[in-house]
């Protein structure tokens, strides 16, 4: 292996991009602008809820239980309806995501003593959105019809038998950026380090040039070293840039060591570099390059990586889809140092992991890579 | 040991279902320039390939420099005294680095030192005259100096066999002149160089001193070009390509240049101080000319001297920066589309659909053009007819041959009989046989039913099939007469010397003005 | 001239047509994304509990707290593992368990008594959607424990049963169908963009294109000629792909007309090929286009509601959410699919639709000629 011709690739591969405007943007801007932009998007604290009502009571009994629901910020009030089939269909037009039916004998019931009927209509459609909903919901209706009791009765209300005090770890607050902005550091950074390095050898074929390794005396480990690495580096400062924000301008607090963050990136942007030059090792136009290179990581990516949910429970087919990725180890890191104060020590695994793939992609795309045109 | 320089028997080579070289059986002893023959798709790239190494052999044995090229480390241990330059202008180049950081790139992958690289580097600099130019880059290079970078950068490592695939096609003749001076200033310095060489230009060839002609996949005749030229009997080697490839095909005399007169019919297309720029390059230049009916107006000059950006402004295609563009006596407009049934347009490149086929093209277009349907059918049997593609019609426009493709292309420019007919180079790459067939088309079109016809070319031998021929050259029009009065007005009895004259004088008024202007100031 | 012209786009459309089916790399790509992809992602994570490791803390040791434990079972999680008070942050930390469920002393004897007991759910809160659902159902499953084993009742009985809950549309809440669905929505998304505006673009660079300008074709008979033979196509792929893979595989159900969700898809095309034509116009190379397209696809994805609940994001976003075609056609195909809407309460999403197409493409037909001169030099 000749050092000199690697660093003399690495050098024209960096002077190429480096005054390329196009590639410029794309390598360093989109990746850090769709960081933000996810990371302000992904959020599961729901708040404003659009819900309406149709009251057949009109007591001021069924009136406080309502106002109740009001006061929420979890929900938003848009309006009372009169009739059911006006309910259904502001239900139907995705208008609101839910609905509180009160019967006519609510107030008389409560006066009663006996348990008052309320009926809530959920949208199933959005799954999550309606699991989290009728938590919410539940909760609500009892602290209501609880606050109504003491407030038109005069009488105490005792909700439930046991108190349960959650304890969430790692993350007190339940805050969904805690959890979600290091792990939209493991998803952008394997879809942009993949991307970026997708065009590498394609675009020479296309272009031409490809011609000059088959003239030299270049060898296809030199070849594929001198082509990664430039993009390792690129990943490296996409890497900082994305710390930088989740810190500046996320406010999220790093709890571990970041060097454990760091070691696991530059692993993990060798992996994901690997990927997107394997890629380009088997494709002829830069264009199938980039559609099989978004294809294979935006998916993988966002949803087998531990993102939305711990990749560790899922089972059958979509398990070995996710460990068969990288995207799960360097979720695992990432989290771990920001939230659970990991150190090296607590990840070995997860780098044994990632060198592992870094090694199978490079050698893929060595194998991939053909010193003759056919 | 000489023998064995280049031995190639029983090679065959094919992509897909196309045979791209059939039964190559090639001996070359060391030496010399050896220029192999014959118009595009014939073979010649992926022979030249196979033997630098760089196309995978797929059946036969190849020995280059003594050993098998199909063995690894035989590539290996040869690839130091091999170059290789592929063919398209500037096609090994990286665009985006200077000529300078080109050059120390290639000296780089061989390993050569830096003070050595220095040195060979501004060697090759003068020779080429690129010194000037050595921060440019390589993207903003013409197509010429382009060519010339290319081989600086494989004559970096000073190999002693060079594969050169057609390296000045598409380049102007004067470069074209230097190019070859260039190549052999190489071999009489280090003379035991060996240059095999890849061209479409018949011209050039006369000047090798071994051609290897090639038509269809095969080799069809080895020899320097005098003995070629007597063997057939012919005065060039045009003709001996000619006679070689078609014994039996009558050859139809040659129109001569006498034809009536058009100078007072009425002015078809009319350029004034037509004038475009792309950012701070201009190129076209304040040009002129009137165009009249029933003429066949050459438009002569290398590749992205201006040719097509002129014609594109003439179709309307890109907005003047400066001056007008009149055709008919109305002012060329994006918008107007109205005045495009008269006119029959076929683009540089082969622009029909390839995925489509023969008769498919024809329907689109005769659509297009809003030909009513019940003659569409029989417009387009005539056509095929008269351009000899009834055997083809559902064939895929992809699967031609170059030569039947133009003529498709052609076919498709008249299929609505238009009065007036833009051609963007339409014999380029076509062999000399059909390129002969789409002439007489193009006469036959212009005598008789007064088509005015405004085609472009960059070869020089097919001005003097034009009334009248205008020289063109980084965007200026050097010259604009019949081609007679070219030869006389340079004295000189080839329009390709007209040509370079053209250009030598007009760069020496071009520095003279400088002169002037410094002297001014 | 109107009939001219609506020749010419029939014409160009059918050449479209002939094309397509003359690409059997693109075409197999386009299969596999509007089957495979689909399976895939909808096999994949959302946000549920699904076998959520849980360890309990038994410091109660009764028969009641014995049988909360055993209780708890797949899919939603593991069988509980004992865990000692200590070992909680390390079996959190190491994601051993994803909860860990702590049983105070006397706690049997505590509710037979009257008392409150205290409950302790220690949760991971790095995964936050399984965190928040995971706890509401622990909670539930110790309050039907308790009220099971002990028949102990709230003490106001007006609280006993809690409201009448009904999920529409999806009572199981099986996040599969959604999630199946979101994606073959961008996958519609992602062919809609790239294929008009690639098939655009290898016009521009095989030439074809300025060979139609110089011919009496009008660019806005070429861009309508490539949207409807590329919407043809992926309607009927989309078609297929509804009735095959999220009817078929995972079992979703059609409340609605497949007809009209058809319909509100080609409008749905409408903006996206507009978009694609216009990132054509701008850009030089399908290189390019790929890039651009990249960056203008997945924040769609991501900000129309489709993955993420749009109400809850921040105000900021909204905007870009409100742009984005997508969120019309999800909330389109959400209530058609699932919630058997008809026309007459979705018309105001097609308009919008339409709108967003309307601007690309006058847009883009602006452009498109002096597209023709960039790329030179």
């Amino acid at each position: 292996m000749n050092f000199g011709r690697i660093w003399s690739l690495i050098q024209r591969e960096y002077t190429e991009i480096s005054r390329d405007r196009f590639r410029l943007v794309s390598v360093f801007l989109v990746p850090n602008i769709l960081f933000v932009i996810f990371s302000f998007g992904l959020t599961l604290d729901m708040e404003n809820i659009a819900y309406i009502t149709l009251n057949d009571d009109r007591t001021p009994q069924s009136r406080t239980y309502l106002d109740g629901y009001a006061q929420s910020r979890f929900f938003k009030h848009i309006g009372h309806v009169s009739s059911r089939p006006e309910l259904a269909r502001r239900i139907e037009t995705g208008e609101a995501r839910f609905a509180i039916e009160i019967t006519p004998k609510f107030g008389r019931d409560l006066a009663l003593g006996l348990e008052p009927e309320v009926a809530i209509s959920i949208d199933g459609a959005m799954t999550f959105r309606a699991e989290t909903l009728r938590g919410y919901v539940k909760a609500a209706h009892a602290a209501n019809l609880c606050a109504t009791i003491r407030f038109e009765t005069g009488e105490p209300c005792r909700l439930e038998p046991v108190r349960f005090e959650p304890r969430y770890w790692f993350n007190q607050g339940l805050k969904s950026k805690v959890a979600f902005v290091p792990g939209m550091i493991a998803a952008i950074l394997l879809f942009s380090s993949a991307l970026s390095s997708a065009l590498a050898v394609v675009r020479e074929k296309e272009l031409g040039t490809i011609t000059n390794f088959y003239t030299a005396p270049t060898s296809r480990l030199e070849f594929t070293l001198g082509k990664q690495l430039p993009y390792v580096a690129i990943g490296m400062v996409n890497f900082v840039l994305h710390v930088v924000l989740a810190i500046y301008l996320f406010g999220i607090t790093m709890t571990g060591s970041m060097t454990a963050l760091t070691l696991g990136a530059i692993l993990y942007v060798i992996a994901g570099t690997g990927l997107g030059l394997m890629v380009s090792c088997f494709t002829s136009s830069q264009l199938a390059a980039l559609l099989v290179t978004f294809i294979i990581t935006l998916v993988p990516a966002f949803l087998y990586s531990g993102l939305l949910a711990p990749v560790s429970n899922i089972a059958g087919v979509a398990k070995y889809v996710a460990q068969g990725f990288p995207a799960m180890y360097f979720h695992n890191i990432s989290v771990g140092t920001f939230a659970k104060g990991f150190g090296v020590a607590n990840l070995v695994k997860d780098y044994l992991m990632l060198a592992g793939f870094s090694a199978a992609f490079f050698a893929a795309s060595v194998q991939l890579l053909k010193k003759q045109k056919k | 040991m000489t023998s064995n320089f280049v031995n190639i028997e029983g090679v065959n080579h094919r992509y897909g279902d196309i045979k791209a070289l059939i039964d190559i059986d090639l001996n070359l002893a060391e030496g010399g320039l050896i220029g192999f023959v014959g118009p595009d798709g014939v073979g010649k790239s992926t022979l030249l390939s196979i033997i630098a190494g760089v196309t995978k052999i797929q059946d036969g044995s190849v020995k280059v420099l003594g050993g098998d090229m199909a063995s690894k480390s035989h590539r290996d241990s040869v690839r130091p005294q091999l170059a290789f330059m592929p063919q398209g202008l500037g096609q090994n180049l990286y665009g985006e680095l200077s000529v300078e950081e080109n050059i120390r790139f290639f000296s780089s992958l061989f390993g050569i030192s830096k003070d050595l690289t220095d040195i060979r580097m501004n060697e090759l600099l003068q020779s080429t005259d690129l010194a000037a130019f050595s921060e440019r880059r390589a993207a903003n290079l013409s197509g010429g100096m382009k060519q010339k970078l290319g081989l600086c950068t494989i004559l970096i490592h000073e190999p002693s066999l060079l594969v050169l695939d057609e390296p000045t096609t598409g380049v102007d003749p004067l470069s074209r002149r230097n190019f070859w001076q260039l190549v052999r200033d190489i071999m009489r310095r280090e003379t035991n160089t060996t240059v095999l060489v890849a061209t479409a230009y018949m011209d050039e060839a006369d000047e090798f001193d071994r051609l290897v002609m090639m038509d269809a996949g095969r080799i069809f005749a080895t020899g320097a070009p005098a003995e070629i030229k007597k063997q057939t009997d012919a005065a060039t080697l045009d003709d001996a390509y000619e006679s070689l490839l078609s014994s039996g095909w009558t050859r139809t005399v040659r129109a001569q240049r006498s034809r009536k007169p058009r100078g007072n019919r009425e002015i078809v297309i009319e350029a004034k101080d037509l004038t475009r720029r792309f950012g701070k390059f201009t190129a076209v230049d304040q040009v002129n000319f009137q165009i009249r009916r029933g003429e066949i107006y050459g438009f002569i000059g290398p590749n992205g001297c201006g040719k097509t950006t002129t014609m594109k402004m003439l179709t309307g295609l890109l907005q003047p920066s400066a001056g007008t563009a009149r055709i008919y006596g109305r002012v060329v407009s994006a918008g107007d589309t109205h005045w495009l049934h008269r006119l029959g347009y076929m683009s540089q490149q082969f622009s029909l659909y390839s995925e489509l086929t023969v008769r498919q093209n024809l329907l689109l277009h005769g659509r297009l053009f809003d030909l009513p349907r019940d003659s569409l059918d029989a417009r387009i049997a005539d056509l095929a007819d008269e351009f000899e593609l009834t055997g083809y019609m559902d064939q895929l426009a992809s699967e031609l041959p170059i030569g039947i493709r133009q003529r498709l292309s052609l076919a498709v420019a008249i299929i609505h009989q238009p009065e007036l007919l833009i051609l963007d180079e339409p014999t380029s790459g076509v062999d000399p046989l059909a390129r002969e067939k789409l002439w007489e088309s193009f006469r036959t079109l212009s005598e008789d039913r007064n088509t005015t016809i405004f085609v472009s070319t960059h070869y020089l031998g097919e001005a003097e099939r034009c009334d009248r021929v205008a020289l063109m050259n980084e965007g200026r029009l050097l010259a604009d007469d019949t081609p007679d009065a070219l030869l006389a007005n340079t004295k000189t009895d080839s329009l390709e010397d007209a040509f370079v004259a053209f250009i030598e004088d007009d760069r020496a008024r071009a520095s003279a003005s400088q002169l002037a202007g410094g002297a001014m100031q | 001239m109107m009939w001219q012209s609506l020749g010419h786009i029939y014409t160009l459309g059918l050449k479209e047509l002939i094309s397509l089916r003359r690409d059997p790399v693109l075409l197999i790509f386009v299969l596999y994304a509007l089957t495979l992809q689909i399976v895939i992602a909808g096999e994949g994570l959302s946000f549920q509990v699904r076998n959520a490791s849980l360890g309990i803390v038994d410091e109660d040791k009764t028969q009641l707290s014995r049988s909360i434990a055993s209780a708890f079972r797949p899919p939603y999680f593991s069988y509980a593992q004992p865990r000692t008070f200590n070992e909680i942050g390390a079996a959190l930390e190491t994601r051993d368990n994803d909860f860990v469920l702590v049983i105070p002393p006397k706690f049997q004897a505590d509710l037979l008594a009257g008392e409150t007991p205290h409950v302790q759910i220690n949760a991971d809160a790095t995964a936050v959607g399984q965190a928040f659902i995971g706890t509401n159902y622990i909670r539930q499953i110790v309050l039907r424990k308790v009220t099971e084993e002990l028949d102990i009742l709230p003490e106001d009985n007006r609280l006993s049963f809690g409201p009448k809950i009904r999920v529409r549309y999806n009572p199981n809440l099986i996040s599969k169908w959604q999630d199946a669905l979101v994606e073959l929505l961008i996958v519609i998304t992602m062919l809609t963009i790239l294929l008009p505006g690639a098939a655009l673009l290898r016009e521009r660079e095989h030439k074809t294109l300025e060979h139609l300008l110089a011919m009496p074709v009008r660019p806005v008979e070429i861009l309508f000629a490539k949207f409807w033979a590329n919407s043809i196509v992926l309607l009927a792929g989309a078609g297929i792909s509804m009735v095959l893979v999220i009817q078929g595989y995972f079992g979703s159900p059609m409340r609605g007309s497949l007809l009209l969700f058809l319909v509100g898809t080609f409008v749905y095309q409408f903006s996206t090929a507009g978009i694609g034509i216009l990132l054509a116009t701008i850009t030089r190379s399908v290189p390019q286009l790929g890039l651009l397209a990249i960056l203008v696809i997945a924040p769609i994805a991501f900000l129309s509601g489709a993955w993420m609940p749009a109400e809850s994001m921040p105000e900021q976003m909204k905007i870009l959410t409100a742009i984005s075609p997508l969120t019309y056609y999800s909330e389109f195909a959400n209530a058609v699919v699932f919630r058997g809407a008809g026309i007459a309460l979705l018309w105001q999403k097609l308009v919008a639709m339409a709108a967003i197409g309307g601007v690309c493409f006058g847009y883009a037909m602006m452009r498109l000629r002096s597209h023709l001169t960039i790329g030179r030099v």
